[in-house]
């Protein structure tokens, strides 16, 4: 320690002197003076700030403080005073009193016992620094941050309603726990009166009021009755009326007087009211004994009557004798304030649909909530069973209930403002529900299947929606999908899902993915539901978590999306994998829809290119759904070795393909297959089918039509690629996709 | 965001300045220290200036605003030089651009590290490529004409006061450079005349989100000098083409640069300069003086002197602003480079404590 000075018996002060005396390099501040007082150690330092030349709060380049530390106890916070006379007052994080010695600053936003355990000595007087350099730029109450409130909390709580904090106020919750009182209020008069207090409501409205300097705590009535004069009430008055009115009378021996008091604060002088600040405050005494204390009511002793004193005035009262109780006072959220803690960034409540309100569904719509984004409707036609409650956020009371309706009541219990709806039915038999359901589907912002239905997913992709999504696990549980529509809808769900499977069958990083799915199910996302296969509550949460983070994100972002999030069990590790998604060209004819994606027809150009003159072509792979009578071609591969390339016919060979179709299907749980043919026209030959070309599809309606699947022939010419799809007792659909330029 | 760095290399200058669109310019490069002695506190500029520049060592200009030792010491040492292969090395830092004063070109009878940059701006101005000439054009034209080249070939060298440099513009690079000197002169025989020894003396105006930074880089003028820069400006209605919102006071915080007369305890400047500086300085203003420490008497003659200080002291005070002397920033006792950064809300000093034990290398470990 420096002989220079006293040696601070505080532990952070002795490190923050060695700092400034000891740094080998300039620290930016200088030790002027140590002094040992009492309990105290306190340390006069000047700090050289880092300040734009145009700054909005005159900060100077040296800015003097004193530090004040508990002497033995660096439990408690140094308080940081400017001793600078001329220091701005009435700025956001300041006190609005100037005390002995200087005025103090508001440096410590976090909990000192979690600040401490890091805070050298070198990072109290950088964190001192940096604050004189925000509070100069402005900058350290952030225009996100709520406003300020105007005085400081303390023990006691008060828990208020979202929204206006206007009364009348009606006492629902009351709670002791270590010695300190919990109050819940409604503004709704209760069925029941409680009868677990002894409080009156004392709620009277005052001024509004600029948001600025904290008021030093008031802690008599004296110094309350002060402040509110100084915001223009006349709080005594207004008390006074109060207490002598009948309803406190009546019971003034047994209640206890609460003061709320509400005060309307804007940002700006001239500014609208932007937000109400309640103060409460118990006094700790009955309305007769305060009553007494104003000289404005009597109680007879014997009787415990209360009557208000006649000429009686409190003008004489001793104020400063009359201890408040200030109390914290907390407010309960709706989605907005949600919104704030959460840090989402969308300003307004949204609509969205849920499919499926199970494992991923009902997780995801609950953390979604709790980040304030909603209001959701809940599809789901199942019932809860017990197993349900290990890894869905249903729990025992939901059991025989249907899901929908359990998460609802979920979703409406997680903040004061509810507003969720449940449909209870299947999509595909919504029967008197069918109404509400076209409802929730056309008003949805986005719509999300979490069904883990193929069925469900493509049904989707038919609705009236504004945007489509789905969002589904792998089959062993441990990889995400997430695939969404763009907001313009150019891609569809269905037509996404398709590119994933082709994706899933040929990119390494996606390799097993679909490993563990059983062929002879339908399900490909059959984890949620097969018992035999356990999946950690752990694991689904940690994916979900992904999911509900993507669903954010999509609010926020107009683009399609194909991204898998793929979780390591062991290590808990979790590799993305995002995939842009590709363009489609669609066509529709009659029931049947085809599309094609972008890739393909670059794929078929340029093969094409690279044949020179000759011909050349190889089979097109895609999905269908016999349903909905909807075929996706997502690959066009290229000519098997053993074809026949000629400038003027191309005959596909056969060498390779087959176990290279297999491949595909068993990669891509069966989901991809053998569409039909392709082949290119050269140049100066149209991309419209010739006599032979006839033959080829006839050839595939021969082998192919009667095996109830779509067949499809394509012709890619120099200009544009011509498409035909047959399907047994549906129409022979065509198509042209003129090219863009290359 | 811009930034202007100035380096504490006693009296001596060097300033450079790197944009916001990573384009760089210095003006003058004097690397004065020694590093045989312990006890010299400059700093070791190349060292400095080669850290910043990192791989790229290209820069878009460098001005000499004259060739006096301390603005262009070791700079034969460290500049690619395009007249001679002796000076051509890949270590070496190439110059896009040379920014002279015309008697940089015209001075005769110089020598040492003024003599190679003489010749390399004549050996550019000559090819006519990477070089700019501050000069009254018709001062240029016997050396041309004298070398059997077309005046008329190389007007687009050279600038003269009053103008802006192209080399860059607002709209795309965030600054501007205006020309004060050199400048001619009308002499008692009614001719107009640059006079040799005038040093380069500009305002950068930097703009970022259309606000406006104004710097005054003043080198070695004299305060007669600065009396016409003001007079000629004035004449002009530019007065806002000397506005500042940072100084780099000139010669070393001399005197002379703000009166004849010294002073007892403050130097009174000439009414011309009192503008300048009390005027034309905007609130905040900040005042560098490139120089030794400020001395506490007047034994010695040379730069600084201590009533010029008090002068652009109480300047500071007056603007509420800052007064920085290079050999004092952030201590007398560990001078450091001085790092302002230009934003829309005008001018910052850096003052980050250094991390010295992650930038720097350990000290060396082991057994022996």
């Amino acid at each position: 320690m420096c002989e220079a000075f006293d040696t601070p018996r505080s532990r952070l002060a002795r490190s923050v002197v060695r700092y400034l005396v000891g740094s080998p390099n300039h620290p930016y501040a200088t030790l002027n003076q140590v002094s040992l007082n009492g309990s105290f150690d306190m340390l006069e330092i000047e700090l050289e700030i880092e300040l734009a030349q145009r700054r909005p709060v005159p900060i100077q380049h040296k800015e003097p403080v004193r530090l004040t530390f508990m002497a033995h106890d660096d439990s408690w916070p140094p308080r940081v005073l400017s001793t600078r006379e001329n220091f701005p007052t009435g700025m956001v994080h300041t006190n609005l009193d100037r005390e002995a010695g200087g005025l103090a600053l508001c440096i410590w936003e976090e909990a000192w016992p979690d600040l401490s355990t890091n805070l050298t000595g070198q990072a109290l007087v950088e964190r001192l620094r940096s604050w004189f350099s925000s509070m100069a730029a402005g900058t350290v109450h952030d225009d996100e941050q709520l406003l300020e409130p105007l005085i400081l909390a303390s023990s006691h709580t008060l828990i208020i309603p979202p929204g206006e904090m206007h009364g009348p106020w009606y006492i629902q919750q009351a709670y002791k726990h270590e010695g300190q009182m919990i109050l819940g209020l409604s503004k709704e008069k209760p069925e029941r009166e409680l009868t677990t207090h002894n409080f009156a409501i004392y709620a009277p409205q005052l001024p509004g009021q600029q948001h600025g300097a904290l008021a030093r705590t008031p802690y008599d009535l004296g110094a309350l009755q002060q402040l509110c004069l100084n915001l223009g009430f006349d709080l005594i008055r207004d008390l006074t009326g109060w207490l002598q009115a009948p309803d406190q009378l009546r019971d003034a021996d047994r209640l206890q007087p609460i003061l709320v008091l509400t005060v309307p604060k804007r940002r700006e002088r001239d500014a609208p009211e932007e937000q109400l600040e309640l103060w409460c405050y118990t006094l700790g005494e009955s309305l007769a004994q305060l009553g007494e204390r104003l000289d404005i009511t009597i109680t007879d002793q014997k009787t415990k009557q209360t009557t208000y004193k006649l000429l009686g005035t409190a003008e004489n009262a001793d104020l400063p004798s009359i201890a408040l109780e200030p109390w914290r006072v907390v407010q309960r959220l709706d989605r907005g304030t949600a919104r704030q803690f959460a840090g989402a960034t969308n300003k307004t409540d949204t609509p969205l649909l849920a499919i499926g309100a199970g494992a991923i569904g009902s997780n995801v719509a609950m953390m979604v909530t709790r980040s304030g984004i909603g209001p959701w409707t809940v599809v789901d036609g199942d019932i809860t069973l017990p197993h349900n409650t290990v890894r869905q956020v249903h729990k025992r009371d939901s059991v025989g209930y249907p899901k929908a309706l359990g998460l609802q009541f979920a979703l409406d219990n997680v903040f004061e403002e509810g507003g969720n709806t449940a449909i209870p039915v299947n999509v595909f038999a919504p029967g008197e529900q069918a109404d509400a359901l076209d409802a929730a589907v056309r008003s949805s912002e986005i719509a999300i299947d979490f069904s883990a239905s193929p069925a469900v997913l493509g049904w989707l992709s038919e609705q009236p929606i504004r945007r489509g999504v789905s969002a589904f696990f792998g089959p062993d549980g441990s990889d995400l999908v997430v695939l969404a529509e763009n907001k313009s809808r150019a891609v569809r769900v269905d037509e996404i899902e398709a590119q994933y499977f082709w994706h899933v069958a040929t990119e390494a990083q996606l390799k097993g993915h679909l490993s563990a799915a059983r062929l002879d199910k339908i399900r490909y996302a059959n984890a949620c539901q097969d018992l035999s296969a356990p999946l950690p509550p752990w694991q689904l949460q940690t994916l979900c978590g992904l999911a509900a983070g993507q669903v954010a994100r999509l609010l926020q972002n107009e683009d399609a999306c194909f991204q898998v999030w793929r979780l390591e069990p062991v290590t808990g590790a979790v590799q993305p994998v995002v995939i842009p998604v590709q363009q489609v060209h669609r066509y529709q004819e009659g029931t049947v829809r085809v599309s094609i994606t972008s890739g393909v027809i670059s794929t078929m150009r340029k093969l094409r290119r690279e044949a020179g003159g000759n011909e050349t072509g190889g089979v097109l792979i895609g999905t269908f759904d016999l349903v909905r009578n909807v075929v996706h071609i997502v690959a066009a591969l290229p000519a098997p070795p053993d074809s026949k390339q000629a400038p003027t016919y191309f005959v596909r060979g056969k060498k390779d393909l087959k176990p290279r179709i297999e491949e595909l299907s068993s990669g891509s749980a069966g989901r991809l297959h053998y569409l039909g043919e392709w082949h290119s026209h050269p140049r100066a030959v149209p991309a419209r089918p010739s006599d032979d070309d006839e033959g080829v599809f006839s050839h595939l309606e021969a082998h192919l039509g009667s095996l109830g699947g779509p067949y499809i022939m394509a012709i890619c010419g120099e200009d544009d690629t011509w498409i035909r799809t047959g399907w047994a007792e549906h129409a022979v659909v065509e198509g042209v996709i003129t090219h863009e330029p290359q | 965001m811009h930034i202007v760095r100035f380096f504490p290399i006693g009296n001596a200058d060097t300033c450079l300045i790197e944009l916001a669109n990573g384009r760089r310019i210095l003006f003058d490069f004097a690397d004065m220290h020694n590093p045989d002695d312990a006890d010299d506190k400059r700093c070791d500029l190349e060292k400095e200036l080669r850290e910043i520049l990192g791989d790229d060592k290209v820069i878009d200009v460098v001005a000499f605003t004259h060739l006096d030792r301390d603005h262009c010491h070791r700079a034969k040492e460290v500049f690619w030089l395009d007249h001679a292969q002796k000076y051509q090395d890949d270590d070496r830092i190439k110059i896009q651009t040379l920014w002279v004063p015309a008697h940089a070109v015209l001075e005769q009878g110089v020598t040492g590290q003024a003599r190679t940059l003489r010749t390399e701006a004549r050996h550019r101005f000559i090819n006519g490529e990477g070089i700019r000439v501050f000069s009254r054009p018709e001062e240029l034209d016997d050396f041309l004409t004298e070398r059997d080249i077309d005046p008329a070939k190389r007007r687009n060298l050279i600038s003269d006061a009053g103008t802006l440099c192209p080399e860059f513009n607002l709209e795309h690079d965030g600054v501007e450079f205006f020309v004060h000197s050199p400048f001619g002169k009308r002499g008692d025989d009614d001719v107009v005349r640059v006079r040799n020894n005038d040093a380069l003396f500009m305002q950068a105006t930097f703009e970022v989100e259309e606000q406006q930074t104004k710097m005054v880089l003043s080198a070695d003028v004299t305060h007669e000098v600065i009396d016409d820069i003001v007079k000629v400006t004035q004449h002009h209605d530019r007065e806002y083409r000397l506005e500042w919102d940072i100084n780099n006071i000139p010669h070393h915080c001399s005197y002379k640069s703000l009166s004849d007369e010294k002073g007892d305890e403050k130097t009174e400047p000439t009414a011309t300069s009192k503008w300048l500086y009390e005027e034309a300085g905007q609130t905040g203003g900040l005042l560098v003086s490139t120089s030794k420490i400020i001395p506490d008497g007047d034994e010695d003659d040379q730069p600084p002197h201590r009533q010029a200080a008090a002068y652009y002291k109480s300047v500071a005070n007056q603007l509420g602003g800052e007064w920085i002397v290079s050999m004092e920033h952030p201590t007398k006792t560990k001078p450091e480079p001085l790092v302002i950064e230009i934003t829309s809300a005008g001018y910052k000093i850096r003052k980050q404590t250094a991390k010295v034990v992650i930038s720097t290398a350990a000290p060396r470990a082991g057994a022996q």
